[in-house]
Formats: C-alpha cells, sequence, structure tokens
C-alpha cells in the first residue's frame, strides 16, 4: 500500500494505518535499537517506545523521509536509554552455567533458516560487529548505525541525526578507521568471503 | 592496522569515495590520486572491507509486534495532553523570567556604574567649586581668604559635608552639589531647594551604594537646608561657616550614622537576591521545558 497514503491517514488519527506502517519498519528499528544499545531487552523497549513516540508525534511529520524520521526517533530512544544507564549503571544478569560461564543463547541455535554452523558464523559475525561497535563513542555508533547498517545516504543521516552533513562525513570516517582496527581483531573468526573481498577487488 | 601516512582527510575521503558522496571534481581528482598512490588505494580496500561487512548484516528480527492498541494510545494521550499542557506554560514561565531577570539586572548595572561615576565627582570638585565661589561671590572674598588662610580640618575629597556650607551660598545659578551627585535626578540646573526635597528619597540608595566606596560618612540631608537658610550675609558668614563646619567635623568624627546603620538591607543586595532568585527561576524553568519537550 502506498505509504504516504498510509501515513496520511495516520496523521487523522487511523490507527490501523499507523499499525501497517509499524509492521512494514519494525525489524529496521529494532535493528537499529539493538545496535545502538547492545541489548534485546532494552532495544526490544527502545523500539515500542518509538512507535508510540512516533504516534504522538505524527503531526509534527511535515513530508520528506519517513524512514529518516522514525530512526531520528529510534535514536533519541536510545540516547535517552543510554543516559538513563550511564546514571544507574547496572549488572547483566545473563544466564550462567556451574563453571560461571554465559550460557549460549538459544535463540541462535534454533534458528530454522540455518544449519548450527551458518547460524554460528553469523553468531560470531554479529557479536564481533556488535562488540566493536560498543567500543565506539555513542555519536560515532549512530552514524555508523544510520549511513552503514540502515543505508542511508548522507544527507538522510544528517536529517536524522540533526547534525551538519560535513560532520556526519567525518564521523563516519573516523567510525569506520576504529571499526577496521577492531575488527582485525575477529578476522579469523570472520567467514573467508569476508576476508577476501579487499583481494577480490584488487 | 591503519596506514599511518595516510591522512584523517584522506580517509574522509575514502569513505565519502565508497558512499559515492563527493563532488563530480572532487571524485574525478581522488581517483586519479589512487592510481598513482599505491598506499592510498591499500588504505581504500581496508576501509571497503570494513564496510562490506557492516553492510552485509541482515536487519534483525524483531522479537515481537510493536502495533499500537487503542488501550495504549489512550492511554498516552491522556499523558500526552498534561506534557502539551505544561510545556507551553513553562515556557512562558520561562521567558516572563528570562525578561524580567534582563530589566533588572540592566536596571542594576545603570545604578552600579552610576554610583562608580559619583565617586570622583565626589572626590574631584574641590579645587574647581573654589574657583567658582572666587568669581561668583566677590563679597566672600576676604572670608575665604580667611578660610583658606587657616588650617582647614577637612581633607579636599569631602563631599557632601564640606560643599553643603559652601555651596549654600552661591545658590546663583551653580546647581546643588548633591543634586548633581544623585544622577542628575534632582535637575542639575535648579535652585538647591528642589535637589534636596528630592534627595532623601536616593539618600538610602545613594549612602548604600557609596558606603563601600568612600569612607566619607554622609550627613543626614535634614540638616542642611537648615543651615542654608541660617546662613548670614556679611562678616557674619565667616562665623557661620566656621560654626557649621565644626558641626559638621563633630558629625564626621562621631563615625556613621544611625539612618546608615538602621538599614538592614541595601537595595543594592535586595537587587542581587532578587537577580539570583530570577536567575535559578529562569534556569529552572528552561530545564524543565527542556525535560518536557524531550518526553514528548
Amino acid at each position: 500500500m502506498d505509504e504516504q497514503w498510509l501515513i496520511q491517514s495516520a496523521q487523522k488519527g487511523d490507527l490501523e494505518a499507523f499499525n501497517r506502517l509499524v509492521l512494514a519498519y519494525q525489524d529496521m528499528i529494532y535493528t537499529h535499537t539493538y545496535r545502538m544499545l547492545g541489548d534485546e531487552a532494552e532495544a526490544d523497549d527502545a523500539a515500542q517506545e518509538t512507535f508510540i513516540s512516533a504516534y504522538r508525534s505524527l503531526s509534527t511529520f511535515r513530508g520528506g523521509s519517513f524512514r529518516a524520521w522514525l530512526l531520528r526517533i529510534a535514536s533519541n530512544q536510545c540516547y535517552d536509554e543510554l543516559r538513563r544507564k550511564k546514571r544507574r549503571p547496572t549488572t547483566p544478569l545473563e544466564p550462567l552455567n556451574s563453571e560461571d560461564e554465559e550460557l549460549e543463547s538459544v535463540r541462535w541455535l534454533t534458528d530454522p533458516g540455518d544449519t548450527p554452523e551458518e547460524a554460528a558464523t553469523k553468531k560470531a559475525l554479529s557479536e564481533a560487529i556488535q562488540h566493536c561497535l560498543d567500543e565506539l563513542p555513542v555519536d560515532f555508533r549512530s552514524v555508523v548505525a544510520m549511513v552503514d547498517i540502515q543505508g542511508l545516504d548522507y544527507q538522510d543521516a544528517a536529517k536524522a541525526l540533526a547534525v551538519p552533513v560535513g560532520t556526519i562525513k567525518s564521523r563516519l570516517a573516523r567510525a569506520r578507521l576504529r571499526l577496521q582496527d577492531c575488527l582485525q581483531g575477529f578476522w579469523e573468526l570472520l567467514p573467508s568471503r569476508f576476508r577476501l573481498v579487499g583481494e577480490d577487488r584488487a | 592496522m591503519n596506514n599511518e601516512r595516510i591522512s584523517a582527510r584522506d580517509y574522509e575521503e575514502i569513505s565519502a569515495y565508497l558512499d559515492n558522496e563527493l563532488a563530480q571534481e572532487e571524485r574525478r581528482r581522488f581517483a586519479a590520486r589512487l592510481q598513482n598512490e599505491p598506499e592510498l588505494k591499500e588504505a581504500l580496500e581496508a576501509v571497503r572491507r570494513t564496510r562490506h561487512i557492516l553492510r552485509s548484516q541482515p536487519l534483525m528480527r524483531a522479537p515481537r509486534n510493536y502495533t499500537l492498541s487503542r488501550q495504549i494510545v489512550a492511554e498516552k494521550k491522556s499523558l500526552f495532553r498534561f506534557g502539551w499542557g505544561i510545556k507551553p506554560a513553562i515556557q512562558t514561565a520561562s521567558a516572563l523570567a528570562s525578561v524580567v531577570f534582563a530589566i533588572l539586572f540592566l536596571y542594576n548595572f545603570v545604578m552600579f556604574q552610576s554610583g562608580l561615576n559619583r565617586v570622583p565627582m565626589a572626590a574631584a570638585p574641590a579645587p574647581q567649586q573654589e574657583s567658582v565661589m572666587q568669581e561668583a561671590a566677590p563679597t566672600q572674598a576676604v572670608s575665604d581668604q580667611q578660610l583658606r588662610s587657616a588650617p582647614s580640618p577637612y581633607p579636599p575629597e569631602q563631599p557632601m559635608a564640606k560643599q553643603a556650607p559652601a555651596g549654600a551660598a552661591p545658590a546663583e545659578g551653580q546647581p546643588y552639589p548633591f543634586a548633581e551627585e544623585i544622577g542628575g535626578m534632582g535637575g542639575g540646573e535648579e535652585s538647591s531647594a528642589p535637589a534636596i526635597a528630592e534627595a532623601p528619597l536616593m539618600g538610602v540608595m545613594t549612602t548604600t551604594l557609596m558606603k563601600p566606596l568612600t569612607d566619607t560618612t554622609p550627613i543626614p540631608l535634614a540638616e542642611i537646608p537648615a543651615q542654608t537658610e541660617v546662613v548670614p550675609e556679611g562678616g557674619a558668614e565667616a562665623e557661620a561657616l566656621a560654626t557649621s563646619e565644626a558641626e559638621i567635623n563633630a558629625m564626621t568624627e562621631s563615625g556613621p550614622t544611625p539612618a546608615v546603620t538602621a538599614e538592614p538591607i541595601g537595595w543594592d543586595r535586595r537587587f542581587w537576591v532578587q537577580q539570583i532568585v530570577l536567575g535559578v527561576a529562569v534556569l529552572g524553568f528552561a530545564w524543565m521545558a527542556y525535560i518536557v519537550g524531550r518526553r514528548r
């Protein structure tokens, strides 16, 4: 269905039209909040709050990229959550085995679409990326999440983060450089197709 | 590892080149550099690999649907209304407090400046007034000379205490010295009587402003008109002057007058207290408006 029509209907109070938009964007928003926060439960809450905030302030949407507008709300939710975490640091209660080692998450092992080997590869890569993203300052992380993970161009990312395009450009370059250094430590864990990208193109 | 011979600016260009965010001319120039600089090309490939890894990540699946129900919307709507109702109120209060703060600050600043300006005015005019008196009142020449020849008990920068009796006689077109010191509020060109009539209004303010700046103890202004009325003419004037100087001397030696010490809080201090309170109010309202705005 046409996105503009759904937005206009939602602005007139059509909750069903808004829920169609929610279904279309919820994976994207959840991915963004997860990459920003690095925690599934927090990402889940932030995603829900994002859609509630979006519905409440739908009248302020004046056209343009709806995806960038949603990502901006999601980013603000994440910033708020990160500030809260900073004020009240908590210790994660991960399930541990008898030797105090973290238990494997069943989420990845029960994915019906992947073989165990593929699931393990995806998990290793995703965790390596998340680990490196967590190491970044939050301003850098948000730019990488917008441009490299969500695929926004510089203009939309600048609008979504309310910063100039030049800032996006410099933050992204520096963030990629840091990620490159960080991912070097995980290079052997990555599948060969990632390691050989550079050689193939050279 | 990063190539340390590649500058941060080069990395920005590499990144923008990969994202196709360089202008046409910049892109052409950068492509030419890539042909000639193998290190730059190596750095570009490293960034390309990192970028590819990041972009190869699929979207994660949301653990549940985030669709909204009528109940959730209704709950949030009441909060929403509260937020919208209180936000303009807080913003208006913040703006009003800012305006009052600015006005009060400016007023206090001007008053403080005028207080500073009075210090040199009070200290300087002694010689000037002596020459004016010589020209304007020839009948007093003898008595002035007598006064000058006698050792004066006052330092030259006695502001009101010395000027009051001296300036009382030459009321012929000369502004009353204290009227000028009040910042012109008493009308500098008028006779001394209206100036003195207004002086008590400003007296508390002036004395409190002047107090930390000069060591001169002000005299009660009610004394001044009384002295001007009893100023005798001719030769008796010198005696009257000597008498009034003796009185004033006694007053200055006796220390601060009860009228000054009885003032519990000076106007300047009240202004500062008001400014601090308003400043805190401005910051508080602004912070509340910011919090309410962020929760939208």
